[in-house]
């Protein structure tokens, strides 16, 4: 087995795999990506998926405006009309975005998430996809929000949650840093602005020592004091005071800033001392209402939890999936193995916790049912020795936001993820938890007070630095 | 704010102290006659034969009376003339008539050129000179005013005979008469006074001021409360030169009457200082730098001004104190029942409280973000906020600090001893333009870290 003492994971936001890299390999008929034959139906009128050349920010922001994400829109999207006990057509995306509230952010074209990017206009993901592994069956855990989807990666599931809004914080499954923590091994949450991770109820007594900005995985990275286990968050808000734009890709965020975020990440694995023993997994929560042309298979359910009839039986869409180490050879188009019950699951997020797991026998048995029966990556960690050390370096396109954009997008309404994290802070406790107390009970998250990113900003920092004594 | 009290009480000190000096001397002893010339000239014959020549200089007289000598009812003579004000030359033997156009007035054995052609006033049997400067004898007026110990200087007084030739010297030509000589006001305690209370003024409105507002501060947050913009270089350094230079203009017209005191040299320093402070504020405008960004982000967060600060805060007090109403209205409902049953006066009691949390918790929490990015921006002291910034000590700041304040001890310096704005030469003053350059060029990249 390969010598993987280090797990690295980057988490971003709403992109379906088709959007990102569907276009990865376009002659490789085993490459389950676009044959630019798909298409949608809207007005009895025929939508495509198509391409916008060149890459102008207003091509980097499509699908522009966000699309809809909640679970009543994911089900239009997957089967065209309310959800179905068969195989969803995946025909809903265009007539499920152009019917949308209105937004600040323009009119509802149902063509814009039909499109897709090509490696070219996403260079680095689509360097790392080809110069080590990419999987073309990683599907989100749930055709939900962000935060059921993001729960999964850490808990093995969301506990009967379908939506942000509806989860009780702290949210109390355990989770993989408790299992680190307990198995004694290392683990940090680095993140820019909010951890989203730090609504996981079981992380609260260790969130003084575990939360670090992204800054610190540079400086871990360069000194090769990488931990166990290493999971990125990417900017959620913007921040006007530091000119910072989100590098999360959430539509309609620029795709340029996410970019630079995975260079950067890889950058400093790849000339890290750790770099022979890292494994980079690099992914998205979920589609964000982005077309995908696969069906999402059925799945099984973590718990007995169900919200709306929907009991987490089935997985969410596919989502871009990168996985990046020494022992990944290059051009890999990493596909699951059969279970040992004989049936064959996709990847999905609990694929992260199934690896883990494995990597480090001391954590223990499963967390769910559902990242018991998870495919691990180890399969794609073939090579005998860490021989694939891929491009030295990848450079992003350096573009910075305009002040006009950065403007834009704080005075602009809260996207679905934002507003939950600005109403779930406010259940953050005030001081650093000590270790010694009992965590509190789930609450409901209060409705977002918060009429702009910006205010939702303001908010978010000023709790989590009351709540990580910084 | 004690640094400009200080700057502005030295500045003032330095400005004043050779007239103090001046005051506290005391008077020169009395009954003085006249006039002593120093020059061993007496050569009567260049006068025409036609006319008796005087001899001696019996007395000198103001245009209220004697001033050496006796006065009328006999008794010693005191008193002194200053600048722009008649003195009266009188000689013996009185002829009736003389051409007073052919004599030359001397101090201490220097003539005093360039005055108007002296009258004779038969009554007072003396010549009548108007004491003027200008700039043919102001080398002779500053060698005897500059520099004053006293509120008075004494000299010598002669007359000779007025070159016709511009080129050929006067030559002194009164005989000695006397041992006591004439007293020319320095600065009477009078324009003193004035001059004084004209730079006290204007030095108490702009640095006194200045601790209150933004005269000399920046403001590139206007969010923050003026006293705690921190100050600007480029503007101190443009009050520095103001001040100086008005002070300077004010003390040299009231002690020379003459308001053509400005030196080329003295505009050329006001107009670097002046352009400093306006290339300082267009790279501020022309650059993003870190405090538009603060500016921006505090804007999102409806704080514009500093009234809105106020505002914000006002709004957290009156929530707190609506808050702590309500849950003493809910208290005195007493406990709530058991669910599922419910209270409905309690309904809109708790709904209210909970509405005003969050009310007064987003107000903290745009005050706490407002208090944490406007740290770096506010004002550390006069000295710091002149000689460092965002990185820390800067030495293009400190170039031109240092460089201001050596150069405007100079000023002051050549003032005091010349009773002129000094004459910068084109070196100084382009060491002082490269330095306020290079801090303006420095400046640029200052704004974008």
């Amino acid at each position: 087995m390969a010598d993987i003492q280090h797990v690295v994971v980057l988490m971003l936001e709403n992109r379906s795999f088709d959007c990102m890299l569907g276009r990865l390999y376009p002659e490789d008929p085993g490459y389950n990506g676009l044959t630019l034959n798909e298409s949608n139906t809207y007005a009895n009128t025929p939508i495509p998926v198509w391409n916008d050349a060149g890459m102008d920010p207003t091509t980097a922001c499509i699908p522009k405006p966000d699309p809809g994400e909640l679970f009543t829109d994911m089900n239009e999207q997957l089967f065209g009309g309310p959800r179905a006990a068969t195989a969803p057509p995946m025909t809903g995306f265009a007539a499920n975005y152009a019917t949308q509230p209105a937004s600040s952010d323009g009119p509802f074209v149902p063509r814009n998430v039909m499109h897709y990017f090509t490696p070219e206009q996403v260079p680095v993901i689509s360097t790392l996809a080809k110069a080590f592994g990419v999987c073309d069956a990683w599907h989100a855990s749930a055709p939900c929000q962000t935060w059921p989807n993001r729960f999964f990666a850490h808990t093995g599931t969301a506990q009967g949650h379908v939506d942000n809004h509806t989860f009780p914080i702290p949210f109390p499954a355990e989770s993989l840093f408790h299992r680190l923590q307990k198995g004694g091994r290392s683990w940090r949450v680095y993140f820019h602005d909010m951890p989203q991770a730090s609504l996981l109820g079981d992380l609260w007594l260790y969130a003084l020592f575990h939360f670090r900005l992204f800054s610190q995985f540079l400086a871990d990275a360069h000194t090769g004091a990488l931990p166990n286990y290493s999971f990125i968050e990417p900017r959620y808000f913007t921040d006007l005071f530091l000119n910072n734009i989100p590098n999360d890709e959430h539509p309609p965020h620029n795709v340029l800033y996410g970019e630079q975020l995975i260079a950067a990440v890889y950058n400093a694995v790849r000339s890290s001392p750790c770099w022979k023993q890292t494994l980079l997994i690099i992914t998205y929560d979920e589609h964000g209402g982005c077309y995908d042309h696969v069906p999402p298979p059925a799945a099984i359910p973590p718990d007995p939890n169900s919200q709306y009839g929907y009991a987490f039986d089935t997985y969410g869409v596919r989502v871009p999936a990168v996985i990046v180490s020494p022992y990944v050879p290059p051009g890999s188009k990493i596909r699951p193995l059969r279970n040992v019950d004989g049936n064959l699951y996709p990847f999905d997020h609990t694929s992260i916790i199934a690896t883990v797991r494995k990597l480090f026998p001391t954590l223990g048995g499963k967390l769910t049912d559902r990242d018991e029966k998870a495919p691990d990556l180890l399969s794609a960690l073939s090579l005998t020795f860490p021989a694939n050390d891929g491009p030295p370096r990848v450079d992003a396109d350096r573009a910075k936001a305009p002040v006009s954009e950065l403007q834009t997008r704080a005075n602009a309404p809260p996207n679905g993820v934002q507003a939950a994290l600005s109403a779930a802070a406010t259940i953050l406790p005030k001081q650093p938890p000590a270790m010694t107390n009992d965590v509190p009970l789930p609450v409901p998250i209060p409705p977002n007070p918060h009429a702009t990113v910006a205010t939702a900003h303001a908010n978010v920092t000023a709790r989590i630095s009351l709540f990580l004594g910084q | 704010m004690r640094n400009i009290i200080a700057v502005a009480t030295v500045t003032l000190l330095l400005i004043a102290a050779p007239l103090r000096c001046s005051a506290d001397q005391t008077p020169a002893p009395q009954g003085a006659t006249l006039a002593a010339s120093a020059s061993p000239s007496n050569d009567k014959d260049a006068l025409p034969p036609s006319q008796q020549v005087p001899a001696t200089i019996t007395r000198l007289l103001s245009s209220s009376g004697p001033i050496t000598g006796k006065d009328d009812q006999g008794h010693p003579a005191k008193g002194s003339v200053g600048l722009n004000e008649d003195l009266l030359v009188q000689v013996a033997p009185a002829p009736p008539y003389l051409d007073a156009s052919k004599y030359a007035l001397f101090f201490d054995g220097r003539e005093v050129k360039g005055l108007d052609e002296p009258v004779y006033d038969r009554a007072r049997q003396s010549l009548v000179f108007r004491l003027k400067r200008n700039d043919k004898n102001k080398d002779l007026w500053a060698a005897l005013l500059g520099s004053p110990s006293s509120d008075t200087v004494t000299v010598a007084v002669s007359l000779g005979e007025r070159s016709s030739d511009p080129k050929s010297p006067s030559r002194s030509s009164a005989g000695v008469d006397g041992s006591d000589k004439l007293k020319i006001d320095v600065l009477p305690p009078w324009r003193l006074a004035i001059a004084l209370i004209v730079i006290a003024s204007v030095v108490a409105l702009l640095w006194g001021h200045a601790r209150h507002n933004t005269t000399l501060r920046d403001n590139l947050l206007p969010q923050l409360a003026p006293e705690r913009q921190p100050y600007s270089l480029a503007r101190w350094q443009m009050a520095f030169w103001f001040t100086l230079i008005f002070s300077s203009f004010v003390l040299l017209f009231l002690l020379l009457w003459d308001y053509n005191t400005i030196s080329p040299q003295a505009l050329t320093l006001m107009g670097i200082s002046g352009a400093t402070a306006l290339a300082a504020v267009g790279v501020d405008v022309i650059k993003d730098s870190p405090a538009d960004a603060v500016n921006r982000g505090l804007r999102a967060l409806g704080l514009n001004s500093y009234d809105d600060v106020l505002r914000v805060r006002q709004e957290i007090k009156d929530r707190e104190a609506e808050l702590e109403k309500k849950k003493k209205d809910l208290a005195a409902l007493g406990p709530p029942p058991a669910p599922p049953a419910a209270d409905p006066k309690r309904i809109p009691l708790e709904a209210r409280i909970t509405e005003l949390q969050l009310e007064i918790q987003d107000r903290d929490n745009r005050m706490s973000t407002y208090d944490a990015r406007v740290v770096p921006f506010v004002s550390q002291g006069w000295f710091r906020d002149l000689t460092t910034d965002l990185n820390g000590a800067a030495i293009h700041r400190l170039q031109v600090f240092c460089w201001t304040w050596v150069l405007g001890a100079v000023f002051l310096v050549g003032v005091y001893r010349d009773l002129a704005m000094p004459e910068f030469s084109a070196t100084l003053l382009a060491l002082m333009g490269i330095s306020s350059a290079g801090y303006v060029g420095f400046k640029y990249p200052e704004a974008n870290n």
